[in-house]
């Protein structure tokens, strides 16, 4: 096998770049139903954050975690109640918040990495529903009935545009960040430890350190999620809903459907299957039908299976392979 | 209080073989397969949903309904396996539990579909109860832990004494080794999952006279029996009954402590158990 070749800062930042422009050039060819599908752009880019962290954490470092939704809620909880009940300055209130999260995370990492494979899963799962429950439960967080009135961050100004310009804008950042990390020696030894973790340390990786690291920061990033839900996304409203345990698993479907082994598979993921949920539920809505909200979820379900069934390693992968074999029958023919 | 503290033991040990039976599912499928089947809480829906239809709608008799409810479940298992487990054999493990995540989603909408969101109910075998020791325990509970043992010796004989039974065990050890020997692992996987749905057919249909059964109810059912599974060490049978029991009894003690934060009491000594026993309560 040959040696891969060191990334040129090119090909690096090529995507990063591509990106960007998308952003920037499609919110402005949208017309129409115009503030709608720009909501539906804030909340692929809020996804597109948790799943960057979790593929880093399950796709580089082979660490599954069921609790994502509950870190997220951590974040914007956190951030919600430091500035509406302490009546701290934003800045101050997200600053203590993800400081707080990531303390969180330190001390469940700790405790909860020593465990593997399932049984890490029931850990984090388990973690996931106490946050989700407390949330529910307590009184300053509102309950089941939420939050109302929160502050509205708006650096880019006013308006659902600016809104997704400003989500858009943190997530190509941590994508940024996410694949000069995955390049770097530090990458590699992610894999490392992903491919076995007795090997990895004996080839002079720091395994739990290493590991403790990324589920801080996957958490972290999990927190940034939720205060750009909480003051960004709806500021008006913050209901404990969005983070239940089905919103970790939708979480690590789209680490899965994207294909575990990129950054960009788990953003594809979360755009691909945010806008599928939202297409269904469109699609339901017209034909007026009371039973729609069932077979929206058998039509999900079955197409989650179709898509593993059809490339079994994710989304991103499979295409790839289907392209080059197309690339290949045409320079066949040429 | 200490009736009180009794009668929790006892609801709890109850729940705990409901758990029991649905986590004996998850281990089936695991050692047989290698797969943590995320369905295993619907099949229990399945089957409780199923016969109160058959009950309710179609005017059968019990047993008649208990006969449709354990099919429904049992074809619902053996599709699982071949529209999604087998395509994907070789998957890895990751890939093969979000499959089976899908499958539960698409089983529950189904279900959804067909009977109706309302929940069913299915009559006691026999009303009232038991007084034991302070303690009342009643017939349907009996019942349950009644069937749950049965299923629990007969599910050990079988895997001891049958061929059929070795065979599942041999792709238990290693899949390629039974192969050579004869055994068709590819429908091996099907019978176990069709055992397995069965189980928790049983098990949805045992419990349906005490909660009564709607569509959404076997995710948590399943969770539940997963939390077993784990918590008795995954692979070991007898760990998942133990687990089990002792998710039952947790969840009833927990209710004492304080109504509100019950699951997260239970939750948090999960954990704290995982965590001074990280491979499970039975695994050495």
């Amino acid at each position: 096998m040959k040696p891969p070749l060191p990334p040129s800062y090119l090909s690096l930042y090529r995507g990063p770049a591509i990106l960007l422009v998308l952003v920037a050039v499609l919110p402005l060819c949208a017309r129409g139903h115009f503030s709608y599908l720009l909501s539906l752009a804030q909340l692929c880019g809020i996804y597109a954050i948790i799943v960057t962290g979790l593929t880093l954490l399950l796709g580089y470092t082979g660490q599954v975690s069921l609790g994502h939704a509950g870190f997220y809620g951590l974040g914007a909880y956190a951030a919600a109640i430091l500035a509406t009940v302490c009546h701290l300055p934003v800045w101050l209130a997200i600053l203590l918040a993800l400081t707080a999260t990531g303390v969180c995370m330190f001390v469940a990492g700790v405790s909860l990495l020593r465990l593997k494979g399932h049984y890490l899963a029931l850990a984090t799962l388990c973690t996931g529903i106490i946050i989700y429950e407390v949330i529910t439960k307590m009184e300053i967080t509102g309950g089941a009935a939420g939050l109302y009135d929160l502050p509205e961050i708006a650096l880019l100004g006013q308006g659902p545009l600016a809104k997704t310009y400003l989500i858009w804008a943190v997530v190509i950042l941590v994508l940024l960040w996410a694949v000069h990390l995955t390049e770097s020696p530090y990458g590699r030894a992610l894999r490392a430890i992903d491919g076995d973790e007795d090997a990895a340390a004996a080839m002079g990786v720091r395994v739990f350190p290493l590991k403790l690291t990324i589920f801080i920061v996957s958490g972290v990033l999990a927190a940034l999620a939720g205060i750009l839900y909480a003051f960004v996304y709806s500021p008006s409203y913050l209901g404990p809903e969005e983070f239940s345990i089905m919103h970790s698993v939708s979480f690590l479907i789209m680490v899965v459907i994207g294909g575990m082994g990129s950054v960009w598979g788990g953003l594809a993921g979360a755009v691909v299957l945010t806008g599928l949920h939202e297409l269904l539920n469109l699609l339901g809505e017209r034909l007026h039908s009371t039973d729609m909200a069932k077979y929206e979820h058998l039509v999900f379900g079955a197409l989650l299976i179709v898509i593993l069934v059809f490339s079994r390693d994710g989304m991103m992968p499979g295409l790839r392979r289907s392209l080059l074999r197309l690339a290949g029958k045409g320079m066949r023919r040429a | 209080m200490q009736h009180v503290a009794g009668q929790l033991l006892v609801n709890g040990l109850i729940l705990g073989s409901i758990y029991a039976l649905i986590s004996l599912g998850f281990n089936v499928i695991y050692r047989t397969t290698g797969v943590i089947n995320f369905a295993q809480g619907e099949f229990v829906m399945l089957g409780g949903v199923a016969t109160g239809w058959a009950y309710h709608s179609l005017s059968l008799s019990i047993p008649w309904a208990i006969l449709i409810g354990m099919a429904v479940a049992t074809c619902a298992g053996v599709l699982v396996d071949l529209l999604a487990i087998r395509p994907l054999r070789a998957a890895s493990p990751v890939i093969l539990v979000i499959i089976t995540i899908g499958a539960s989603i698409v089983l529950q909408a189904a279900a959804a579909l067909i009977w109706g969101t309302q929940p069913y109910n299915l009559p006691v075998v026999r009303e009232g109860s038991l007084p034991f020791a302070q303690v009342n325990i009643s017939y349907q509970s009996l019942l349950i832990v009644a069937v749950v043992t049965v299923c629990i010796v007969l599910l050990s004989l079988f895997f001891r004494c049958t061929t059929l039974g070795m065979a599942m065990k041999a792709c238990a050890e290693n899949r390629d080794a039974a192969r050579l020997c004869g055994v068709h692992t590819g429908r091996i996987s099907t019978l176990t999952f069709a055992l397995s749905a069965l189980l928790g057919g049983i098990g949805g249909i045992l419990v349906t006279p005490l909660l009564s059964m709607s569509f959404d109810n076997g995710t948590m059912l399943g969770l539940k029996g997963f939390a077993a599974a784990i918590l008795g060490g995954i692979g070991n049978p007898v760990g998942g009954v133990v687990g089990g029991l002792l998710m039952g009894v947790l969840e009833q003690y927990a209710t004492w402590f304080s109504s509100v934060y019950k699951d997260t009491l239970a939750l948090a000594v999960v954990v704290i158990i995982l965590l001074l026993r990280p491979r499970g309560l039975l695994t050495k």
